[in-house]
Protein backbone atom coordinates (compact mmCIF):
# COMPACT_ATOMS: atom_id res chain seq x y z
CA UNK A 1 0.00 0.00 0.00
CA UNK A 2 2.75 2.39 0.95
CA UNK A 3 4.67 1.40 -2.13
CA UNK A 4 1.70 2.25 -4.33
CA UNK A 5 1.35 5.67 -2.75
CA UNK A 6 5.01 6.41 -3.34
CA UNK A 7 4.69 5.40 -6.98
CA UNK A 8 1.64 7.60 -7.52
CA UNK A 9 3.31 10.53 -5.80
CA UNK A 10 6.42 10.09 -7.90
CA UNK A 11 4.44 10.02 -11.11
CA UNK A 12 2.53 13.15 -10.13
CA UNK A 13 5.78 14.98 -9.44
CA UNK A 14 7.03 13.90 -12.81
CA UNK A 15 3.93 15.24 -14.51
CA UNK A 16 4.34 18.60 -12.91
CA UNK A 17 7.97 18.89 -13.97
CA UNK A 18 7.18 18.04 -17.56
CA UNK A 19 4.43 20.59 -17.73
CA UNK A 20 6.62 23.31 -16.25
CA UNK A 21 9.41 22.50 -18.68
CA UNK A 22 7.02 22.69 -21.61
CA UNK A 23 5.69 26.03 -20.50
CA UNK A 24 9.16 27.37 -19.91
CA UNK A 25 10.50 26.17 -23.26
CA UNK A 26 7.51 27.53 -25.11
CA UNK A 27 7.81 30.88 -23.42
CA UNK A 28 11.45 31.44 -24.28
CA UNK A 29 11.34 30.31 -27.87
CA UNK A 30 11.07 33.27 -30.20
CA UNK A 31 10.27 32.21 -33.75
CA UNK A 32 12.57 33.08 -36.60
CA UNK A 33 9.94 35.35 -38.09
CA UNK A 34 10.12 37.46 -34.91
CA UNK A 35 13.88 37.58 -34.67
CA UNK A 36 14.53 34.26 -32.98
CA UNK A 37 16.98 31.62 -34.16
CA UNK A 38 16.42 30.56 -37.72
CA UNK A 39 17.07 27.36 -39.53
CA UNK A 40 16.76 26.54 -43.18
CA UNK A 41 13.12 26.29 -44.18
CA UNK A 42 11.86 28.62 -41.46
CA UNK A 43 9.70 31.60 -42.24
CA UNK A 44 11.91 34.66 -42.03
CA UNK A 45 11.19 38.12 -40.63
CA UNK A 46 9.66 39.29 -43.92
CA UNK A 47 7.62 36.15 -44.51
CA UNK A 48 10.14 34.59 -46.87
CA UNK A 49 11.76 31.20 -46.52
CA UNK A 50 15.20 31.04 -44.94
CA UNK A 51 17.84 29.37 -47.11
CA UNK A 52 20.92 30.21 -45.09
CA UNK A 53 20.76 30.40 -41.36
CA UNK A 54 21.61 28.87 -38.05
CA UNK A 55 22.05 29.60 -34.38
CA UNK A 56 25.09 31.81 -34.92
CA UNK A 57 24.02 35.47 -34.96
CA UNK A 58 27.26 36.46 -36.69
CA UNK A 59 26.20 34.70 -39.87
CA UNK A 60 24.21 36.63 -42.37
CA UNK A 61 21.00 34.86 -43.22
CA UNK A 62 18.90 35.05 -46.33
CA UNK A 63 15.24 34.64 -46.88
CA UNK A 64 13.62 34.06 -50.24
CA UNK A 65 10.26 35.67 -51.02
CA UNK A 66 7.43 33.17 -51.66
CA UNK A 67 6.70 34.56 -55.11
CA UNK A 68 7.63 33.60 -58.65
CA UNK A 69 7.79 36.60 -60.91
CA UNK A 70 8.57 36.20 -64.58
CA UNK A 71 10.21 38.30 -67.23
CA UNK A 72 13.40 39.38 -68.92
CA UNK A 73 16.39 40.18 -66.77
CA UNK A 74 15.72 43.90 -66.97
CA UNK A 75 12.06 43.38 -66.12
CA UNK A 76 13.10 41.20 -63.22
CA UNK A 77 15.48 43.84 -61.92
CA UNK A 78 12.76 46.47 -62.06
CA UNK A 79 10.21 44.20 -60.45
CA UNK A 80 12.49 43.29 -57.58
CA UNK A 81 13.57 46.92 -57.19
CA UNK A 82 9.96 47.92 -56.59
CA UNK A 83 9.09 44.84 -54.57
CA UNK A 84 7.58 45.27 -51.13
CA UNK A 85 6.71 42.14 -49.19
CA UNK A 86 6.16 41.49 -45.52
CA UNK A 87 6.71 45.16 -44.81
CA UNK A 88 10.25 45.11 -46.25
CA UNK A 89 11.47 46.74 -49.43
CA UNK A 90 15.11 45.65 -49.33
CA UNK A 91 14.75 42.72 -51.68
CA UNK A 92 17.18 42.10 -54.50
CA UNK A 93 18.03 39.56 -57.16
CA UNK A 94 20.05 36.64 -55.82
CA UNK A 95 23.69 36.20 -56.70
CA UNK A 96 24.96 33.11 -58.52
CA UNK A 97 26.16 31.57 -55.28
CA UNK A 98 22.87 32.25 -53.61
CA UNK A 99 20.83 30.78 -56.40
CA UNK A 100 22.95 27.63 -56.26
CA UNK A 101 22.05 27.36 -52.60
CA UNK A 102 18.40 28.00 -53.37
CA UNK A 103 18.45 25.22 -55.93
CA UNK A 104 20.23 22.82 -53.60
CA UNK A 105 17.56 23.40 -50.98
CA UNK A 106 14.58 23.42 -53.31
CA UNK A 107 12.98 20.63 -51.30
CA UNK A 108 12.51 23.09 -48.43
CA UNK A 109 10.22 25.10 -50.66
CA UNK A 110 8.04 22.25 -51.87
CA UNK A 111 4.38 22.36 -50.98
CA UNK A 112 2.95 19.46 -49.06
CA UNK A 113 1.09 16.69 -50.82
CA UNK A 114 -2.28 17.70 -49.43
CA UNK A 115 -1.86 21.42 -49.51
CA UNK A 116 -1.05 24.08 -52.00
CA UNK A 117 1.16 27.07 -51.55
CA UNK A 118 2.85 29.74 -53.59
CA UNK A 119 6.37 29.19 -52.36
CA UNK A 120 7.59 26.26 -54.48
CA UNK A 121 9.91 26.78 -57.43
CA UNK A 122 8.99 26.23 -61.04
CA UNK A 123 10.91 23.70 -63.09
CA UNK A 124 12.34 26.50 -65.15
CA UNK A 125 15.12 29.06 -65.26
CA UNK A 126 15.69 31.59 -62.48
CA UNK A 127 17.56 34.84 -62.79
CA UNK A 128 20.65 35.66 -60.78
CA UNK A 129 22.90 38.68 -60.90
CA UNK A 130 26.59 39.11 -60.28
CA UNK A 131 26.55 41.68 -57.46
CA UNK A 132 29.78 43.32 -58.70
CA UNK A 133 29.40 43.41 -62.45
CA UNK A 134 25.63 43.36 -62.59
CA UNK A 135 25.90 40.63 -65.21
CA UNK A 136 22.91 38.38 -65.62
CA UNK A 137 23.00 34.61 -65.34
CA UNK A 138 20.21 32.08 -65.05
CA UNK A 139 20.02 28.60 -63.64
CA UNK A 140 17.60 25.93 -64.70
CA UNK A 141 15.79 24.73 -61.62
CA UNK A 142 14.87 21.60 -63.53
CA UNK A 143 18.46 20.44 -64.05
CA UNK A 144 20.64 22.72 -61.95
CA UNK A 145 22.58 23.77 -65.06
CA UNK A 146 23.36 27.32 -66.04
CA UNK A 147 21.39 28.32 -69.09
CA UNK A 148 22.25 30.67 -71.90
CA UNK A 149 20.71 34.09 -71.63
CA UNK A 150 20.25 37.12 -73.82
CA UNK A 151 18.26 40.30 -73.61
CA UNK A 152 15.08 38.59 -74.74
CA UNK A 153 15.34 35.59 -72.42
CA UNK A 154 12.51 35.28 -69.96
CA UNK A 155 12.90 33.42 -66.71
CA UNK A 156 11.48 33.38 -63.24
CA UNK A 157 12.45 35.90 -60.62
CA UNK A 158 12.87 35.21 -56.91
CA UNK A 159 13.65 38.17 -54.69
CA UNK A 160 15.89 37.58 -51.68
CA UNK A 161 16.92 39.70 -48.74
CA UNK A 162 19.60 39.31 -46.10
CA UNK A 163 19.38 39.89 -42.39
CA UNK A 164 21.29 39.28 -39.21
CA UNK A 165 19.68 37.57 -36.34
CA UNK A 166 20.26 39.05 -32.91
CA UNK A 167 20.07 35.93 -30.77
CA UNK A 168 18.08 36.35 -27.60
CA UNK A 169 16.74 39.61 -28.86
CA UNK A 170 13.69 40.18 -30.99
CA UNK A 171 15.41 42.88 -33.01
CA UNK A 172 16.58 42.01 -36.48
CA UNK A 173 19.38 44.00 -37.98
CA UNK A 174 18.80 44.55 -41.64
CA UNK A 175 21.46 44.59 -44.28
CA UNK A 176 21.36 47.29 -46.91
CA UNK A 177 20.64 45.95 -50.38
CA UNK A 178 23.70 45.65 -52.63
CA UNK A 179 24.40 48.25 -55.24
CA UNK A 180 22.42 47.49 -58.36
CA UNK B 1 -62.20 -17.94 -91.02
CA UNK B 2 -59.86 -16.72 -93.75
CA UNK B 3 -60.89 -13.18 -92.98
CA UNK B 4 -60.12 -13.68 -89.28
CA UNK B 5 -56.67 -15.10 -90.05
CA UNK B 6 -55.99 -12.25 -92.39
CA UNK B 7 -56.91 -9.70 -89.77
CA UNK B 8 -54.74 -11.49 -87.24
CA UNK B 9 -51.76 -11.50 -89.60
CA UNK B 10 -52.18 -7.81 -90.30
CA UNK B 11 -52.33 -7.05 -86.57
CA UNK B 12 -49.21 -9.12 -85.92
CA UNK B 13 -47.39 -7.46 -88.76
CA UNK B 14 -48.29 -4.04 -87.43
CA UNK B 15 -47.13 -5.09 -83.99
CA UNK B 16 -43.81 -6.24 -85.34
CA UNK B 17 -43.33 -2.93 -87.10
CA UNK B 18 -44.12 -1.04 -83.93
CA UNK B 19 -41.76 -3.19 -81.91
CA UNK B 20 -38.00 -2.81 -81.88
CA UNK B 21 -35.52 -0.88 -79.85
CA UNK B 22 -37.34 2.11 -78.40
CA UNK B 23 -34.24 4.25 -78.45
CA UNK B 24 -33.57 3.74 -82.10
CA UNK B 25 -36.00 6.33 -83.44
CA UNK B 26 -34.77 8.78 -80.82
CA UNK B 27 -31.19 8.32 -81.89
CA UNK B 28 -32.11 8.45 -85.53
CA UNK B 29 -34.10 11.61 -85.11
CA UNK B 30 -31.46 13.20 -82.98
CA UNK B 31 -28.85 12.56 -85.57
CA UNK B 32 -30.97 14.05 -88.29
CA UNK B 33 -32.27 17.23 -86.70
CA UNK B 34 -30.03 18.23 -83.82
CA UNK B 35 -27.37 20.57 -85.03
CA UNK B 36 -29.01 21.23 -88.34
CA UNK B 37 -30.00 24.63 -89.60
CA UNK B 38 -33.44 26.02 -88.79
CA UNK B 39 -35.00 29.25 -89.94
CA UNK B 40 -37.45 30.24 -87.20
CA UNK B 41 -35.56 30.98 -83.99
CA UNK B 42 -37.62 29.99 -80.99
CA UNK B 43 -39.94 27.71 -82.93
CA UNK B 44 -40.48 24.21 -81.60
CA UNK B 45 -40.70 21.42 -84.15
CA UNK B 46 -42.02 17.97 -83.35
CA UNK B 47 -40.68 14.91 -85.07
CA UNK B 48 -42.40 11.83 -83.78
CA UNK B 49 -42.23 11.98 -80.01
CA UNK B 50 -39.30 14.31 -79.93
CA UNK B 51 -39.30 18.06 -79.88
CA UNK B 52 -36.62 20.34 -81.21
CA UNK B 53 -36.22 24.01 -80.59
CA UNK B 54 -34.54 26.44 -82.91
CA UNK B 55 -31.81 28.38 -81.12
CA UNK B 56 -30.73 31.54 -82.87
CA UNK B 57 -27.28 32.05 -84.28
CA UNK B 58 -25.39 35.23 -83.70
CA UNK B 59 -25.10 37.63 -86.62
CA UNK B 60 -26.46 35.12 -89.10
CA UNK B 61 -27.88 36.59 -92.26
CA UNK B 62 -30.47 35.61 -93.22
CA UNK B 63 -31.66 35.05 -89.68
CA UNK B 64 -31.32 31.38 -88.85
CA UNK B 65 -30.59 29.01 -86.03
CA UNK B 66 -29.67 25.50 -85.03
CA UNK B 67 -31.91 22.78 -83.73
CA UNK B 68 -31.49 21.54 -80.18
CA UNK B 69 -33.37 18.64 -78.64
CA UNK B 70 -35.90 19.76 -76.04
CA UNK B 71 -35.74 18.17 -72.61
CA UNK B 72 -38.44 20.25 -70.99
CA UNK B 73 -40.14 23.57 -71.52
CA UNK B 74 -40.11 25.33 -68.18
CA UNK B 75 -42.60 27.89 -66.97
CA UNK B 76 -39.89 30.55 -66.94
CA UNK B 77 -40.69 33.55 -69.07
CA UNK B 78 -38.30 34.84 -71.67
CA UNK B 79 -38.43 37.62 -74.17
CA UNK B 80 -36.28 37.12 -77.23
CA UNK B 81 -37.22 34.19 -79.41
CA UNK B 82 -34.32 31.86 -80.07
CA UNK B 83 -32.09 33.45 -77.43
CA UNK B 84 -29.89 30.99 -75.56
CA UNK B 85 -28.48 30.92 -72.10
CA UNK B 86 -26.36 28.64 -70.00
CA UNK B 87 -27.45 27.98 -66.45
CA UNK B 88 -26.26 25.22 -64.18
CA UNK B 89 -24.72 23.50 -67.10
CA UNK B 90 -27.87 23.41 -69.15
CA UNK B 91 -28.42 25.28 -72.36
CA UNK B 92 -31.91 26.76 -72.66
CA UNK B 93 -33.52 28.34 -75.68
CA UNK B 94 -36.27 30.94 -75.54
CA UNK B 95 -39.18 29.29 -77.32
CA UNK B 96 -42.74 30.14 -78.18
CA UNK B 97 -44.65 32.14 -80.73
CA UNK B 98 -45.51 35.69 -81.57
CA UNK B 99 -47.15 36.41 -78.21
CA UNK B 100 -44.45 37.58 -75.88
CA UNK B 101 -46.23 36.57 -72.70
CA UNK B 102 -46.29 32.95 -73.86
CA UNK B 103 -42.59 32.60 -74.48
CA UNK B 104 -40.79 30.21 -72.18
CA UNK B 105 -37.28 28.81 -71.68
CA UNK B 106 -36.91 25.36 -73.22
CA UNK B 107 -34.18 23.33 -71.56
CA UNK B 108 -32.25 21.36 -74.14
CA UNK B 109 -30.83 17.89 -73.92
CA UNK B 110 -27.14 17.19 -74.26
CA UNK B 111 -26.29 16.24 -77.77
CA UNK B 112 -25.68 12.49 -78.13
CA UNK B 113 -22.00 12.01 -77.95
CA UNK B 114 -22.12 9.98 -81.11
CA UNK B 115 -22.41 13.37 -82.71
CA UNK B 116 -18.97 14.18 -81.47
CA UNK B 117 -17.49 11.80 -83.98
CA UNK B 118 -17.62 14.88 -86.11
CA UNK B 119 -14.90 16.39 -84.01
CA UNK B 120 -11.67 16.23 -85.82
CA UNK B 121 -13.22 15.58 -89.16
CA UNK B 122 -13.28 18.08 -91.92
CA UNK B 123 -17.00 17.57 -92.22
CA UNK B 124 -17.44 19.35 -88.94
CA UNK B 125 -16.77 22.63 -90.60
CA UNK B 126 -19.88 22.45 -92.69
CA UNK B 127 -22.69 24.69 -91.65
CA UNK B 128 -25.02 22.99 -89.28
CA UNK B 129 -22.55 20.43 -88.12
CA UNK B 130 -22.37 20.11 -84.40
CA UNK B 131 -19.58 19.62 -81.97
CA UNK B 132 -19.93 18.68 -78.36
CA UNK B 133 -17.72 20.65 -76.08
CA UNK B 134 -17.47 19.62 -72.48
CA UNK B 135 -15.22 19.65 -69.50
CA UNK B 136 -14.01 16.71 -67.53
CA UNK B 137 -13.83 17.63 -63.90
CA UNK B 138 -11.70 15.65 -61.50
CA UNK B 139 -13.42 13.72 -58.75
CA UNK B 140 -14.94 15.88 -56.10
CA UNK B 141 -15.38 18.94 -58.23
CA UNK B 142 -18.56 20.17 -59.78
CA UNK B 143 -19.42 19.81 -63.40
CA UNK B 144 -18.86 22.94 -65.38
CA UNK B 145 -21.58 24.32 -67.61
CA UNK B 146 -19.67 23.29 -70.65
CA UNK B 147 -20.24 19.66 -69.79
CA UNK B 148 -23.43 20.06 -71.70
CA UNK B 149 -23.01 20.45 -75.36
CA UNK B 150 -22.46 23.56 -77.24
CA UNK B 151 -22.56 24.30 -80.87
CA UNK B 152 -19.94 26.35 -82.48
CA UNK B 153 -16.43 26.63 -83.57
CA UNK B 154 -13.48 25.01 -81.96
CA UNK B 155 -12.12 27.50 -79.52
CA UNK B 156 -9.10 29.21 -80.88
CA UNK B 157 -6.48 31.06 -78.96
CA UNK B 158 -3.65 33.08 -80.35
CA UNK B 159 -3.28 30.97 -83.40
CA UNK B 160 -3.60 27.64 -81.69
CA UNK B 161 -6.76 25.71 -81.06
CA UNK B 162 -8.11 24.56 -77.77
CA UNK B 163 -11.11 22.34 -77.55
CA UNK B 164 -12.49 21.67 -74.15
CA UNK B 165 -14.01 18.27 -74.21
CA UNK B 166 -15.68 15.80 -71.93
CA UNK B 167 -14.09 12.44 -71.33
CA UNK B 168 -17.15 10.72 -72.65
CA UNK B 169 -16.83 12.42 -75.96
CA UNK B 170 -13.18 11.67 -76.13
CA UNK B 171 -13.93 8.04 -76.73
CA UNK B 172 -15.28 8.86 -80.08
CA UNK B 173 -12.76 11.45 -81.00
CA UNK B 174 -9.52 10.06 -79.77
CA UNK B 175 -6.31 10.22 -81.71
CA UNK B 176 -7.14 13.47 -83.33
CA UNK B 177 -4.30 15.29 -84.92
CA UNK B 178 -4.03 19.04 -84.47
CA UNK B 179 -4.57 19.43 -88.16
CA UNK B 180 -7.75 17.44 -87.97
CA UNK B 181 -9.21 19.59 -85.23
CA UNK B 182 -9.90 22.33 -87.63
CA UNK B 183 -11.47 25.60 -86.64
CA UNK B 184 -15.02 25.71 -87.86
CA UNK B 185 -14.91 29.28 -88.91
CA UNK B 186 -17.92 28.89 -91.10
CA UNK B 187 -19.98 27.42 -88.34
CA UNK B 188 -22.49 29.74 -86.74
CA UNK B 189 -22.26 30.36 -83.05
CA UNK B 190 -25.30 30.56 -80.84
CA UNK B 191 -25.87 33.73 -78.93
CA UNK B 192 -25.93 34.07 -75.18
CA UNK B 193 -27.50 37.44 -75.03
CA UNK B 194 -30.12 36.58 -72.44
CA UNK B 195 -28.37 36.27 -69.15
CA UNK B 196 -29.40 34.25 -66.17
CA UNK B 197 -31.00 35.98 -63.21
CA UNK B 198 -28.54 38.32 -61.61
CA UNK B 199 -26.97 37.74 -58.27
CA UNK B 200 -27.28 34.01 -58.47
CA UNK B 201 -23.99 33.01 -57.06
CA UNK B 202 -23.38 29.38 -56.43
CA UNK B 203 -20.66 29.02 -53.87
CA UNK B 204 -19.63 25.43 -54.07
CA UNK B 205 -22.84 24.50 -55.75
CA UNK B 206 -22.90 21.18 -57.41
CA UNK B 207 -24.44 20.03 -60.62
CA UNK B 208 -24.94 16.34 -61.05
CA UNK B 209 -22.88 14.71 -63.72
CA UNK B 210 -23.26 11.39 -65.39
CA UNK B 211 -20.05 11.70 -67.32
CA UNK B 212 -17.71 8.82 -66.64
CA UNK B 213 -14.37 9.84 -65.24
CA UNK B 214 -12.29 8.37 -67.99
CA UNK B 215 -8.99 9.82 -69.03
CA UNK B 216 -8.75 11.51 -72.35
CA UNK B 217 -6.70 9.58 -74.84
CA UNK B 218 -5.30 11.92 -77.37
CA UNK B 219 -2.15 12.45 -79.29
CA UNK B 220 -2.29 16.19 -78.85
CA UNK B 221 -2.06 17.53 -75.35
CA UNK B 222 -3.84 20.59 -74.07
CA UNK B 223 -0.48 22.34 -73.80
CA UNK B 224 0.09 21.71 -77.50
CA UNK B 225 -3.28 23.07 -78.49
CA UNK B 226 -5.30 19.88 -78.21
CA UNK B 227 -8.28 19.22 -76.03
CA UNK B 228 -8.12 20.41 -72.44
CA UNK B 229 -9.50 19.11 -69.18
CA UNK B 230 -9.91 21.35 -66.15
CA UNK B 231 -6.65 21.11 -64.28
CA UNK B 232 -4.59 20.48 -67.40
CA UNK B 233 -1.54 22.48 -68.24
CA UNK B 234 -2.63 24.95 -70.87
CA UNK B 235 -0.76 26.23 -73.91
CA UNK B 236 1.33 28.59 -71.82
CA UNK B 237 1.98 26.15 -68.99
CA UNK B 238 -0.81 27.53 -66.81
CA UNK B 239 -3.65 25.62 -65.21
CA UNK B 240 -6.92 25.34 -67.14
CA UNK B 241 -10.00 26.37 -65.15
CA UNK B 242 -13.66 26.69 -66.06
CA UNK B 243 -14.74 29.92 -64.44
CA UNK B 244 -18.43 29.56 -63.76
CA UNK B 245 -18.84 30.63 -60.16
CA UNK B 246 -21.17 33.55 -60.76
CA UNK B 247 -24.03 32.17 -62.79
CA UNK B 248 -25.20 35.53 -63.99
CA UNK B 249 -21.95 35.94 -65.88
CA UNK B 250 -21.09 33.94 -68.97
CA UNK B 251 -18.71 31.13 -68.01
CA UNK B 252 -15.20 31.39 -69.33
CA UNK B 253 -12.39 28.95 -69.80
CA UNK B 254 -9.18 30.43 -68.57
CA UNK B 255 -5.60 29.49 -68.07
CA UNK B 256 -4.08 30.56 -64.76
CA UNK B 257 -0.39 31.43 -65.04
CA UNK B 258 2.03 29.48 -62.85
CA UNK B 259 3.39 32.87 -61.90
CA UNK B 260 2.75 34.67 -58.65
CA UNK B 261 3.73 38.19 -57.82
CA UNK B 262 2.99 40.54 -55.00
CA UNK B 263 2.26 44.22 -55.15
CA UNK B 264 -0.15 47.08 -54.70
CA UNK B 265 -3.03 47.68 -57.08
CA UNK B 266 -0.98 49.63 -59.56
CA UNK B 267 1.86 47.13 -59.42
CA UNK B 268 -0.53 44.21 -59.84
CA UNK B 269 -2.12 45.75 -62.92
CA UNK B 270 1.27 46.64 -64.33
CA UNK B 271 2.59 43.14 -63.72
CA UNK B 272 -0.19 41.39 -65.62
CA UNK B 273 -0.12 43.96 -68.42
CA UNK B 274 3.58 43.46 -69.00
CA UNK B 275 3.73 39.75 -68.43
CA UNK B 276 4.82 37.58 -71.33
CA UNK B 277 4.73 33.94 -70.32
CA UNK B 278 4.63 30.81 -72.41
CA UNK B 279 4.70 32.95 -75.53
CA UNK B 280 1.50 34.76 -74.64
CA UNK B 281 1.07 38.38 -73.66
CA UNK B 282 -2.71 38.52 -73.19
CA UNK B 283 -2.59 38.06 -69.44
CA UNK B 284 -4.92 40.03 -67.23
CA UNK B 285 -6.28 40.09 -63.72
CA UNK B 286 -9.03 37.55 -63.04
CA UNK B 287 -12.62 38.71 -62.78
CA UNK B 288 -14.53 38.11 -59.55
CA UNK B 289 -16.11 34.96 -60.96
CA UNK B 290 -12.76 33.68 -62.16
CA UNK B 291 -11.06 34.37 -58.84
CA UNK B 292 -13.93 32.74 -56.94
CA UNK B 293 -13.68 29.70 -59.20
CA UNK B 294 -9.92 29.52 -58.71
CA UNK B 295 -10.42 29.55 -54.96
CA UNK B 296 -13.20 26.96 -55.13
CA UNK B 297 -11.19 24.69 -57.44
CA UNK B 298 -7.83 25.27 -55.84
CA UNK B 299 -7.41 21.52 -55.54
CA UNK B 300 -6.57 21.66 -59.25
CA UNK B 301 -3.50 23.68 -58.34
CA UNK B 302 -2.09 21.31 -55.77
CA UNK B 303 1.39 20.11 -56.41
CA UNK B 304 1.17 16.71 -54.71
CA UNK B 305 4.43 17.26 -52.90
CA UNK B 306 6.45 17.95 -56.04
CA UNK B 307 9.62 19.85 -55.31
CA UNK B 308 9.27 22.17 -58.28
CA UNK B 309 5.69 23.17 -58.86
CA UNK B 310 4.87 26.86 -58.76
CA UNK B 311 1.16 26.82 -59.38
CA UNK B 312 -0.29 26.73 -55.86
CA UNK B 313 -1.96 29.57 -54.01
CA UNK B 314 -1.04 31.17 -50.75
CA UNK B 315 -3.59 31.42 -47.97
CA UNK B 316 -3.82 35.14 -48.53
CA UNK B 317 -5.76 37.70 -50.55
CA UNK B 318 -5.33 37.92 -54.32
CA UNK B 319 -6.12 40.80 -56.64
CA UNK B 320 -9.11 40.57 -58.98
CA UNK B 321 -10.77 43.00 -61.33
CA UNK B 322 -14.27 44.25 -60.67
CA UNK B 323 -16.62 46.38 -62.71
CA UNK B 324 -15.76 49.42 -60.61
CA UNK B 325 -12.08 48.79 -60.06
CA UNK B 326 -9.82 46.34 -58.36
CA UNK B 327 -10.96 43.92 -55.69
CA UNK B 328 -9.30 41.37 -53.50
CA UNK B 329 -10.42 37.85 -52.77
CA UNK B 330 -9.06 36.17 -49.67
CA UNK B 331 -7.99 32.60 -50.38
CA UNK B 332 -7.77 31.87 -46.67
CA UNK B 333 -11.47 32.43 -46.03
CA UNK B 334 -14.79 31.98 -47.81
CA UNK B 335 -15.46 35.69 -48.03
CA UNK B 336 -16.67 37.36 -51.19
CA UNK B 337 -14.48 39.85 -53.10
CA UNK B 338 -14.09 43.21 -51.45
CA UNK B 339 -12.89 46.61 -52.53
CA UNK B 340 -9.65 47.80 -50.98
CA UNK B 341 -7.26 50.66 -51.30
CA UNK B 342 -4.95 50.60 -54.31
CA UNK B 343 -2.08 51.05 -51.90
CA UNK B 344 -2.51 47.69 -50.22
CA UNK B 345 -0.12 44.91 -51.16
CA UNK B 346 -1.50 41.54 -52.17
CA UNK B 347 -0.72 38.53 -54.32
CA UNK B 348 -1.31 38.61 -58.06
CA UNK B 349 -2.18 35.68 -60.27
CA UNK B 350 -2.53 36.47 -63.99
CA UNK B 351 -5.04 34.64 -66.14
CA UNK B 352 -5.75 34.53 -69.85
CA UNK B 353 -8.88 33.48 -71.69
CA UNK B 354 -8.87 30.27 -73.64
CA UNK B 355 -12.49 30.15 -74.72
CA UNK B 356 -16.05 30.35 -73.56
CA UNK B 357 -17.91 27.06 -73.21
CA UNK B 358 -21.03 28.74 -74.53
CA UNK B 359 -20.22 28.24 -78.12
CA UNK B 360 -16.49 28.43 -78.17
CA UNK B 361 -16.54 32.20 -78.25
CA UNK B 362 -13.22 33.86 -77.75
CA UNK B 363 -13.42 35.79 -74.53
CA UNK B 364 -12.74 39.45 -74.81
CA UNK B 365 -9.72 40.60 -72.92
CA UNK B 366 -9.77 43.30 -70.34
CA UNK B 367 -8.82 46.69 -71.74
CA UNK B 368 -5.24 47.46 -70.92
Amino acid sequence: MLGSMVLVAASLVGCGDDKEDNVRNFAVQVPCSEGGPCKVGDTGPAGGIVVLGGANPEVEMFEVAPVNGFGTFEEGRLMVGQFVFGGFDDWYLPSANMIETMFARADRFACGAETDCASAYAASGYWAMDPESGESVAMSFETGDWVEVDGASRYYVRPVRGFYMAQGDSEVTLLPPPEA
Amino acid sequence: MRVKVGVLLVVLALGAVACGEPDEPRARNASTLVGTICKKPGAITKVGQLSYVCGSVRKSKPKQGIYYGVAKVRDWKCAKLGATRFQNGILSVCSGGSKVNRRRWAMTVPVPFSATTLIGERESTTAGALEAVGIAIPDGLRLAPSATTSVGSVATTAGSETTIESPASSNTSANTSPEAVSPSSSLPVPTSDDSAPSGTEAPGSSVATSLPAEPIVDNVSCAEGGRCVAGDSGPSGGVVVVADFILSEPPTIIEVAPVTWFGNGRGAQSFVDQLVHGGFSDWRLPTSSEALTMRRDRALFRCSGEVRCARGFADAPYWASGSDGLLILDFATAETPTSVSFEEFHYVRPVRALASPAGGIQVELEPS
